[in-house]
């Protein structure tokens, strides 16, 4: 469990470098006191922990949906086997 | 169901750290979106500008009552039919702005341009009061006018008020000095050296009007060449259509219904004084300040001439 | 088949026949607007562009809602479990509706004299800003609209402690579609932020709050015919939902790149929308394990067609296109071009019209008590809209490229003598691909209208084939292989937006990005034409193995 985090937090973390650097702006004047170095800098940091938050987040939740097939899966086949329909499903 | 049995379910919490991860993003977006239209930006706010005496929030107003975004596009944004406003005060210039938009169905001619010039107004804003001067301080005016001079353009006639031409002026001109962030890029090469480029026809700049009088052709023919080159052509027709104001057919002789209810007879003085002073008699259906006065840029032989043209589009010859 | 359970979702009828009415003369303004294109001079001074497109992005707008009303309306009740609360109120808010929409329609025409009629400082009658040209009159009706469905939609649900992820996503869905709306209710004089504020409308209000509606709606619509477990269908809402947000609160920020906003929003805006695609790439994972979840066939196809077809168009025109012009360096060429368009059009009716064509498929049979419906003309006319779709994306994308170069890179900028010219191919390209389309809508539209009140053709189905090639069952890793071809073209397209900056394409030299859009574009649009023709020849394949089996079912209830 904790490699497939660690995985994920890898895909992460290179999706977002990578879309760091195609968001890169390279155009900087830094003329706009919110738009100083400093400003900046801390755009950059703020910016890759949000999208490392979100790749991770989607990452971990497109895996819990591929769990939860597979698990209404068996589900069903083991309805099937014990002779109940599929209606059984709680709303 | 959210986690596999015989797991820590933790669903919950990470649900709250999605929404707490939001907040922290809707506290940025507030942050960024204050932070965007400080005064300390300095971008320019359509409360300071004004173009002789009219005014950019008015023609905010004109902007959006003609949705001229529903072809035009302004910063990037409305319909891609027509070409990007935001810059295009500070490429042309007021003059060719104002001899374009009263007759927004054909591209203005040097001598449209020119006579804008002779407002002391429009000549104040442009910084300059002679067409040399103009077409080398505004080269986009100048390759418009080489280009495009007197051909239909793409637009259809907008019957724009001289208020609204005014402060859509204005509008235009607080656009243009926006701060864009370097939007549209500014292209490196000479666009018309290249094959996409219409070619530059020759036709619709004719050799000087001087040179023609030497040859005495018919003063008819000659008012021809002097009203198109003036641009009178964009707004008159040769037919009876109306284009911006009447059209010329069939229009010699007759009497004309006035604004204030009297009539006039179309005759040489009508049509001389129609040419020099606009306003003093408006024809019916037509607004008052749409024509410019071109007693100043035209001499007393042109204006004949032009006079003799109307009266070859026919009428009833008194 | 199911029957209707609860009367009042009865009320959702008119609204799918309205919307399929709006829909047809959406579609016809479109088709003029080519025209126009063509031929500028046609109907200039009697109806002008500018007025034309008003009313085609309007009525599509208009049309939309009123698939979203329809289907608000049916799962309303089957989501609480009773009557939806004052049907008067629905029954009056239909009026209003096509009030609204009569007198939009006819005061946008006033926009060709430049009248607005200002009082107060607002433009009652019209106020020409792109997608919310409607004027001060008929926004204050639209919102006393919008607030009759927020207050039929909460009073018709059950306790706010008893709802569940469809709920919540209804709910707030329809509140924030009625305070969002307020947003664009203001006359403001500077541009810069005028442009701010009208993103939230177009942004925040279309993509984010239409996007709440759109993943609670789909879900819902899988549990309805996969008789899907509500609970997992609730955790896809939830994740969903959010991921839209967490991409899109700051993802907004992409509109705010040119509009004299600072240049901060180039990073945050390029950084998040780079991040839009992954609820739509989660939501379209969701619909295919929801879709393969049983084997069982799939009752009315024409219904999942457009089902699916929402969710693939979201992902290609919202997901893909969207992401590649979404870069501060990417759309600082693409802005203000055709480019633009070939996105909007797959995004806005992709996604959002499809689903309301879905939900008018999925209920109107039930409405109208049939047993079953011949559902030739349904998947006909599916497969002409979404054909014409992808095919006018692909000539917006190609006359945009070329728009692009002529206009941005070589700075030409006259439209009638150089640009246009230039783009005389894509522009006519345009109404090849939208007469398909648009006969695709007229069979749709006469097929709704008409379902069950003619005659039933022979319902006969081909012999049953053991399912093999094209037809055998759609496994994870194929459909997996077919999201990465999509996004690899994506990627294609990405490079060649990208390479407008190369200093070998800024001195002229447009091989480089005409090759890659001529690659991305019909690479992208065929992979995911044929993806979905293979997905629902799949899906048919098990539809004809169960035909000798007795008893297919219409629909599934919910259980």
């Amino acid at each position: 469990m904790s490699r497939e985090r660690i995985i994920r937090m890898g895909v992460a973390i290179v999706a977002s470098a990578v879309s760091l650097a195609l968001s890169w702006p390279y155009w900087r004047d830094f003329e706009y006191w919110p738009e100083s170095r400093a400003m900046w800098l801390a755009y950059f940091a703020l910016g890759f922990v949000l999208a490392v938050y979100v790749f991770y987040a989607f990452l971990g939740r497109l895996g819990t949906l591929f769990l939860h097939d597979a698990l209404e899966r068996a589900q069903r086949l083991q309805g099937a086997a014990t002779g109940d329909s599929a209606e059984e499903h709680k709303p | 169901m959210s986690c596999a049995p015989g797991e820590p379910c933790e669903e919950g919490v990470k649900r709250r750290r999605a929404l707490i991860v939001l907040g922290i993003m809707g506290a940025l977006f507030i942050a960024l979106s204050a932070a965007s239209f400080l005064d300390s930006r300095n971008q320019v706010v359509p409360a300071t500008v004004s173009y002789a005496g009219y005014d950019a929030i008015e023609g905010k107003r004109v902007f959006q009552a003609w949705n001229c975004m529903g072809c035009h596009t302004i910063v990037g944004n409305g319909a891609y039919f027509g070409p990007d406003l935001t810059k295009l005060y500070g490429k042309v210039g007021p003059a060719w702005m104002e001899a374009f938009l009263p007759s927004a169905g054909a591209w203005p001619t040097s001598g449209a341009v020119q006579l804008q010039l002779q407002n002391a107004a429009v000549a104040a804003e442009a910084g300059v009061d002679s067409i040399d001067a103009y077409l080398a301080k505004y080269p986009a005016a100048a390759e418009r006018i080489t280009r495009r001079g007197a051909h239909a353009t793409l637009m259809p006639n907008l019957p724009l008020s001289r208020e609204e031409i005014g402060h859509l002026i204005a509008f235009l001109k607080y656009t243009s000095s926006m701060n864009t962030e370097g939007w549209p890029p500014k292209p490196r090469v000479d666009g018309l050296a290249f094959a996409q480029a219409a070619p530059t026809s020759a036709s619709p700049q004719p050799a000087p009007i001087a040179a023609q009088s030497a040859e005495p052709a018919s003063e008819a023919a000659r008012g021809a060449a002097v009203a198109r080159d003036t641009g009178c052509t964009a707004c008159h027709a040769s037919s009876t259509q109306r284009l911006v104001g009447p059209g010329w057919g069939g229009l010699y002789g007759t009497e004309v219904a006035l604004a204030d209810g009297s009539k006039a007879p179309a005759d040489d003085a009508y049509l001389t004084e129609s040419i020099v002073a606009p306003d003093a008699k408006i024809v019916a259906g037509f607004a008052p300040h749409m024509m410019p006065a071109y007693g100043t840029m035209l001499d007393e032989g042109e204006i004949a001439a032009i006079v003799a043209y109307i009266r070859s589009l026919g009428g009833e010859h008194p | 088949m199911i029957r209707i359970e609860y009367q009042t979702q009865r009320l959702s009828l008119r609204f799918f026949m309205l919307m399929l009415v709006l829909f047809f003369f959406q579609a016809g303004f479109g088709l003029l607007l080519t025209a126009q294109h063509i031929d500028p001079s046609l109907l200039a001074g009697t109806l002008n562009f500018n007025i034309v497109r008003a009313e085609h992005t309007n009525l599509g707008i208009l049309w939309v809602l009123c698939g979203f009303i329809g289907a608000i309306l049916y799962v309303g009740p089957l989501l609480s479990k009773r009557e939806l609360a004052a049907p008067a109120l629905i029954k009056f808010l239909f009026y209003a509706v096509i009030a609204v929409v009569v007198w939009n329609v006819v005061a946008q025409l006033y926009a060709q004299q430049g009248l607005a009629l200002w009082y107060m400082g607002q433009p009652l009658l019209q106020e020409g800003l792109e997608y919310l040209e409607g004027g001060r009159i008929v926004d204050i009706v639209i919102l006393i609209g919008f607030a009759i469905l927020c207050y039929v939609v909460l009073r018709t649900f059950p306790r706010v402690k008893d709802w569940n992820e469809i709920h919540w996503g209804l709910g707030l869905g329809v509140i924030a579609l009625t305070f969002v709306w307020i947003f664009g209710m203001f006359f403001v004089a500077r541009l810069d932020l005028q442009e701010y504020f009208r993103w939230y409308v177009v942004h925040y209000w279309v993509e984010g709050v239409w996007e709440v509606i759109h993943i609670s709606l789909v879900g819902f619509f899988l549990v309805l015919m996969f008789k899907a477990d509500v609970k997992s269908v609730g955790f896809a809402v939830f994740w969903g939902i959010a991921l839209v947000w967490l991409s899109g609160l700051l993802g907004n920020a992409h509109h705010y790149f040119w509009i004299g906003t600072p240049e901060f929003w180039q990073f945050w805006g390029s950084l998040f929308s780079a991040l839009e695609p992954l609820p739509l790439i989660f939501c379209f994972w969701h619909i295919y394990l929801d879709a393969h979840q049983d084997g069982k066939p799939v009752a009315n196809m024409p219904a999942f067609s457009f089902l699916l077809g929402s969710v693939v168009l979201e992902q290609v025109g919202a997901g893909i296109l969207g992401f590649t012009m979404t870069f501060a360096l990417t759309n600082v060429w693409s802005h203000g071009t055709w480019v633009t368009l070939s996105h909007a059009h797959l995004a806005l009716f992709g996604t959002f019209g499809m689903l309301g064509l879905a939900a008018a498929y999925y209920t109107v049979p039930q409405m109208r008590d049939l047993a079953g419906f011949d559902q030739r003309p349904g998947r006909l006319a599916f497969w002409l809209v979404f054909t014409g779709m992808l095919g006018l994306g692909f000539a917006f994308a190609i006359g945009g490229t070329v728009q692009v170069f002529v206009y941005r890179t070589l700075g030409l900028d006259w439209f009638g003598g150089d640009v246009a010219p230039a783009m005389q191919v894509a522009k006519l390209l345009v109404p090849v691909f939208g007469l398909v389309f648009m006969v695709g809508v007229c069979l749709l539209v006469y097929d709704l209208l008409t379902l069950g009140m003619r005659a039933r053709a022979s319902d006969e189905t081909a012999p049953a084939v053991a399912p093999s090639g094209w037809r055998r069952p759609l496994s994870g890793w194929e459909t997996g292989l077919w999201l990465l071809a999509m996004w690899v073209f994506g990627a294609i397209i990405t490079l060649g937006l990208l390479s407008f900056n190369l200093p070998t394409v800024r001195e002229g030299s447009r091989l480089f990005p005409y090759l890659m859009a001529g690659i991305g574009y019909p690479g992208l649009l065929l992979t995911t034409l044929l993806f979905v023709a293979r997905f629902l020849r799949s899906l048919d394949a098990r539809g004809q193995a169960a035909t000798a089996a007795p008893g297919v079912l219409l629909g599934h209830a919910l259980p």
